[in-house]
This record gives C-alpha cells, sequence and structure tokens, in this order.
C-alpha cells in the first residue's frame, strides 16, 4: 500500500444555527476558552461523519446533488474551514482548487496575478519566475497577459488559475468543478494534464457533476448524500447507484408539459416512452430498444403531422425528426385524434440524461402547434465521448 | 508567517492608494506636505496659536513633530480593522496565513507615515530651523513602541470585531477619545495644574511629551510613564496575538 497522505475520522462540519450577536460572542468567548467542541450543539450539520483514507497515487471523485456537501468536504480536508468534530491529518503537500478566481486582483495584470497568487501558494518571487513562462505556454493566453483580469472572461479566468496549480504539482490535488468552466480545448488539456500528472503518482480528489469526468479520473468514489456519505467505493459501483437514485427521483416528478394556447390548433393529447415490451420507462440501456408514442388531435380531422426530438438535458440538441418523411405513418384513433409510433430499435445515445421533446405540426409539416416533452435517462458504462454513437471500425 | 504573502500584501497595501491616480507615488510627498501647509494656515493665521507669549515658535511645529507619529498609530488601527472583511472571500477559498494580512496593513501603514514624517522634519527643519535632531534616536524608540502596541491592538480588535461588529463602531470613537486626550493638538502647558495628572493616564501622552522634547529642546525626558509603556505594548502585542491565533480558524465561519 501507497503511504497515506491524509486521514480523516469522523468529520463533521456545523455551521451556527443564527447568527445573532449574542451567539456570536457567546461562541468566541468559548473559542478563547478552548472549549470549541461544544460549539456544534444549537449548530446546522452541513456533514457528518466522513470517514476517508487517502493514499499517495489514488483518485478518488466526489459526486452528490446541489448543496448535499461536496465542497464543505473539501474545503474541509483542504484546511479552509475547520472540522467542528472529528479529526483530519494530512501527511503531504496539498494544493485545493475550490474556486480559480481566488486570490485575483481583478485590477492587476495577468503576468501580476500570476506573482500574486503564487505568493499566496507560499512561492517567492523568485521560484516563480522559474515557472513563469511554462504556466504563460499552459495558460496559452498570451495576447491577454498584460491586460487587467477584470477584462477576461470566467474561462480565461480558469484558464491562468489552473495554469498557475498544474505547475506546482502538489501531492494531493483537490479541485472543484474546475473543469466545467474553460472551453472544450483547455477542458480537455486539463485533463490531460491530470492523465499525466496521476500517471506520475499524484494524488487527486475531485468534486465533479459529470459523472463522465469521474469515471474517466477515478478509480474510487464517494457519494455524499444529505451531507452524509451515502456510498463509496469503485467509481463504477457508485456512479452507477447514484444515477439510479436520480432516475427514481425524476420518475415521481410529472410529465413537463408545455401546451399550446390555442384549443382549435393541432395538439399533443399524450406522450409515452416504451420500451421492447411496451412497458412505459424512464430509463433504457444505451442500444437499446426506445418506442416513442405519441397521440396528436386534428381539430379539423386531417392527420397532423408529427415530430420528435431529442435533446441533452444540457440543452444540446441531439436529433429531431418530423413524420413527413414518411407520409404513411400515423394512424387514426377517431375523428379528431390521431396516434403515432416511432421505433427506435437500438438508441445510440451514450449514457447520460435526455429530454424527449414531441411536437404537433400542421399536415404540411411546416408549422409547430404544440409540443410536450419528458425527461429521458440513458444508462450504460462505457468511456465513449459525446452523446451520440458514431457506427466506426477500428483497423 | 508567511512571508511571501506578507511581501505581497504589504506590497498591495503600500500601493493601494495612490494606485491609478496621476500623481501616483509623488502622492506619497505631496500629501504629508500639503496636510502641514493646512495645518499652518489653520494654526498659523486664523488662531495664531503660541505656546506662550514669549515663545515665537508657531504651534505648528508642536503638532508636527507628534501629529505623524499619530497618523500611524490610528491609521494602523484603523485600517487593520477591515483587512479581514477585505480579504474575507480568499480567506474562504484558500488557506492562507490571516497573520501576515494583518501585520503587512500595519506595516504599510507606519512605512508610509514614517517616510511622511521624515520628510515633514526636514521641511520643518529647513524652514524654520528649529528642530534638533540629536535625541532622534528617542523617538525611534518612541515610534517602535506605538508600532509594537498599534500591531498588538490590530490583531486583537481585528479578530474581535469578526465576533463582534460593535468593535467596528467603538474603535473610531476611541481613537478619538485617546487623540483628543493626549497633548497632540495641544500641550501641557495649556492645561491648568490641577487637572495635569488626568492627562498622563494616556499613554500616548508620554510618547507625545518623550517625542516633543527630544526634536524642540534636544532633551531626553524618558518618565516613568515612558517605561510603563513599553510593558504595555509588549503585553498587548502578546495578548493580541494569543486571541488572534486562537480566534482565526474561525473567522471564515462567523464572518
Amino acid at each position: 500500500m501507497q503511504s497515506l497522505l491524509l486521514e480523516a475520522n469522523n468529520l463533521g462540519k456545523s455551521y451556527p444555527a443564527d447568527g445573532h450577536a449574542v451567539n456570536r460572542l457567546r461562541a468566541m468567548i468559548k473559542i478563547l476558552l478552548g472549549r470549541s467542541q461544544s460549539l456544534s450543539n444549537n449548530s446546522v450539520a452541513v456533514l457528518r461523519d466522513v470517514n476517508l483514507r487517502v493514499h499517495a497515487g489514488q483518485s478518488i471523485g466526489i459526486i452528490g446533488e446541489n448543496g448535499a456537501g461536496k465542497s464543505t468536504l473539501l474545503k474541509l480536508l483542504s484546511g479552509v474551514i475547520k472540522p467542528t468534530t472529528g479529526k483530519l491529518q494530512c501527511y503531504g503537500s496539498i494544493a485545493a482548487l475550490i474556486e480559480l478566481s481566488a486570490g485575483f486582483d481583478m485590477e492587476a495584470s495577468g503576468i501580476e496575478n500570476i506573482y500574486l497568487k503564487t505568493a499566496l501558494m507560499g512561492l517567492s518571487r523568485k521560484q516563480t519566475r522559474a515557472h513563469l513562462d511554462a504556466i504563460i505556454e499552459f495558460a496559452d493566453i498570451d495576447d491577454a497577459l498584460s491586460q487587467p483580469v477584470k477584462t477576461y472572461s470566467s474561462g480565461m479566468v480558469v484558464r491562468l488559475g489552473f495554469a498557475i496549480v498544474a505547475i506546482q504539482k502538489p501531492q494531493l490535488l483537490m479541485t472543484d468543478e474546475v473543469l466545467a468552466v474553460g472551453d472544450e480545448s483547455f477542458q480537455r488539456k486539463c485533463i490531460n494534464w491530470l492523465d499525466n500528472y496521476l500517471g506520475d503518482g499524484g494524488t487527486l480528489l475531485m468534486v465533479s457533476h459529470s459523472t463522465y469526468q469521474i469515471k474517466r479520473l477515478c478509480q474510487q468514489t464517494i457519494w455524499i448524500h444529505e451531507h452524509q456519505v451515502a456510498m463509496q467505493g469503485d467509481s463504477d459501483k457508485v456512479i452507477a447507484a447514484y444515477l439510479d437514485w436520480h432516475a427514481k427521483k425524476q420518475s415521481n416528478t410529472e410529465q413537463t408539459v408545455i401546451r399550446a394556447i390555442n384549443p382549435h390548433s393541432y395538439q399533443v393529447l399524450s406522450m409515452r416512452l416504451l420500451n421492447a415490451a411496451d412497458a412505459e420507462v424512464e430509463q433504457v440501456e444505451s442500444g437499446g430498444c426506445l418506442r416513442i408514442e405519441i397521440t396528436l388531435s386534428s381539430p379539423d380531422g386531417r392527420k397532423p403531422a408529427a415530430g420528435f426530438g431529442l435533446i441533452e438535458r444540457g440543452g444540446l440538441p441531439v436529433y429531431g425528426v418530423a413524420s413527413t418523411e414518411a407520409p404513411a405513418s400515423g394512424s387514426q384513433i377517431d375523428a379528431h385524434q390521431w396516434r403515432f409510433l416511432v421505433d427506435i430499435p437500438q438508441l445510440q445515445l451514450l449514457a447520460a440524461n435526455y429530454i424527449v421533446r414531441v411536437h404537433a405540426l400542421d399536415p404540411e409539416g411546416i408549422r409547430v402547434c404544440d409540443s410536450m416533452e419528458t425527461k429521458l435517462a440513458v444508462r450504460g458504462s462505457s468511456l465513449e465521448l459525446g452523446n451520440c454513437r458514431i457506427a466506426h471500425q477500428w483497423r | 508567517m508567511d512571508k511571501h504573502l506578507f511581501q505581497r500584501q504589504f506590497r498591495s497595501d503600500l500601493t493601494a492608494q495612490s494606485k491609478n491616480t496621476l500623481a501616483g507615488s509623488l502622492w506619497l510627498l505631496l500629501e504629508p506636505v500639503l496636510v502641514l501647509i493646512v495645518y499652518s494656515l489653520v494654526f498659523g493665521f486664523i488662531f495664531t496659536a503660541r505656546i506662550a507669549a514669549e515663545d515665537e515658535r508657531s504651534f505648528v511645529v508642536y503638532l508636527a513633530v507628534v501629529l505623524w507619529p499619530w497618523f500611524a498609530f490610528s491609521q494602523a488601527l484603523q485600517k487593520s480593522l477591515n483587512v479581514l472583511d477585505e480579504n474575507m472571500s480568499l480567506l474562504k477559498k484558500m488557506v492562507i496565513d490571516k497573520h501576515a494580512l494583518v501585520a503587512a496593513r500595519v506595516c504599510s501603514v507606519f512605512a508610509l507615515q514614517i517616510i511622511a514624517y521624515s520628510l515633514v522634519l526636514l521641511v520643518l527643519r529647513l524652514s524654520t530651523g528649529e528642530l534638533v535632531f540629536s535625541h532622534i534616536w528617542l523617538v525611534a524608540l518612541s515610534l517602535l513602541q506605538l508600532f509594537i502596541a498599534a500591531l498588538g491592538l490590530s490583531y486583537l480588535l481585528s479578530a474581535l470585531g469578526v465576533f463582534i461588529r460593535d468593535i467596528k463602531i467603538a474603535v473610531p470613537m476611541l481613537i478619538m477619545l485617546l487623540f483628543f486626550s493626549a497633548p497632540i493638538i495641544w500641550t501641557m502647558e495649556m492645561i491648568p495644574t490641577a487637572y495635569r495628572h488626568y492627562f498622563y493616564y494616556n499613554p500616548l501622552t508620554h510618547v507625545a511629551i518623550s517625542i516633543r522634547d527630544a526634536l524642540l529642546l534636544g532633551e531626553s525626558s524618558i518618565s516613568s510613564g515612558w517605561w510603563w509603556n513599553w510593558l504595555l505594548a509588549l503585553l498587548l502585542f502578546w495578548f493580541g496575538w494569543w486571541v488572534f491565533t486562537r480566534l482565526a480558524p474561525w473567522f471564515e465561519e462567523y464572518a
């Protein structure tokens, strides 16, 4: 077993329930008298009972809902905040990327800020000068370096911030959602850097909402749920459990309906997502079978056109088409209702959360009269990147 | 203490005021000279203040020799009160040495005021020929005393200020009280003898007297109060440091 870098026992953090002046005074006196352990009475716990051992060379992902306590855990482990309960011991150099813009002086130029930030991290100007070229090269924002940081886009700030830390190569690196901000090419650069860093024996603790990134970079994952560790272990297992939990949570929320105002127009009456056995589903395996059932109303009895689209949860359209491409499709249920079925025998979507949106169009297939959407979770474990599987062959 | 952080903060605190101004670092020289001119006008022409009828010296000289040490002391306290708030976003995101923030703030204020003070003394010496520099070492020692006390008080008050907001309102008043109850804009000679002893309870009184006597008379009037001040300054420094160190890990939570 590699050497132990960090050990947390029953780590917990609670914040004072109310900030009334008298309570603050009381708390201050307790701290001054060295009785800080009794502060946890009358306070709100944001994290409870975390036990964790991080060995050199490990990479651990931290997942969980917003507000579950992920960032608090990272702040505790990096020493930015003090645990209310439990014990934390560190045995190596730690760098934490809680927020990459922390420590920047917005009025100062990029170059000055490199010196400012490295000074915060404990480097002298001389040491920084030795790293300067490497930092500038990694950040890759040459033109802007003489400009004040306030003129930077958020992506540029992240580039500079990451570059400064990347050059230091700490023994244990903690990152909080930092890869989400940079553009695609910089994200890729960071991931490459993290790959090399891990390959060289670096240790990583990473908070991310991207289960893909976690799967890609971390062998182990901790799932924080409602201020406690819900599960801890191999990334594949933990992430699967986490996604299942999300799918269940979503199934409790109703279909989101976007209704057109005009009742005299073509409307979507209902939509259902079905599996091969015609059972209603909210989740399918990547590569599995999906059937979309769309029921439309037609006030004038003419056959409307139907459309369906797949949208990645982030809003990225993946695919969409209307029934006008197959004029024979659709069957009449009664004078004013039509049903359309779309069979997708092998759903080539990669594991992620999607939205399926269906439309009622006029018979000419030109005007969208009504829409309805529902959530679809696609499951699977693969290291493919993107949303859609493209047929391909390696030679 | 984190040396690099201290240097970084010290540098940025030094330039904070004159940053992006037209005169830039010229303000370092301009400001004390302008302040001196204003005081000369007010006390020299409007009040035509004299210490005694037979004393030809303008009151401005009496005032100037203690005014800049006072500026250093009072501004150090006032400006360090907010240093934690100003850097709170940083404290919440990075592990940094909080002691260095306060120390840098106090040191930068003293550095600036001592530069200004030297300039003022030089200008007064050249223009009036009245100052005696033979006991300048006593001035330096008194300034050191003020510095240690200011550092201790800054640690103490900035840390307490995070928990007790009232501190931030009360401190400026306390500073004002110290100012008016020490012989800075007045001299002991102006006070009826029967009441003089009250003013010796203000530690700054001893500092002001010893600096004035050193620079105006060339005498070293080291009273017992001056020695007690050393004890007080060192105690304040120790206590301030202790309180700050105890409270520092909790700042982020209560800010």
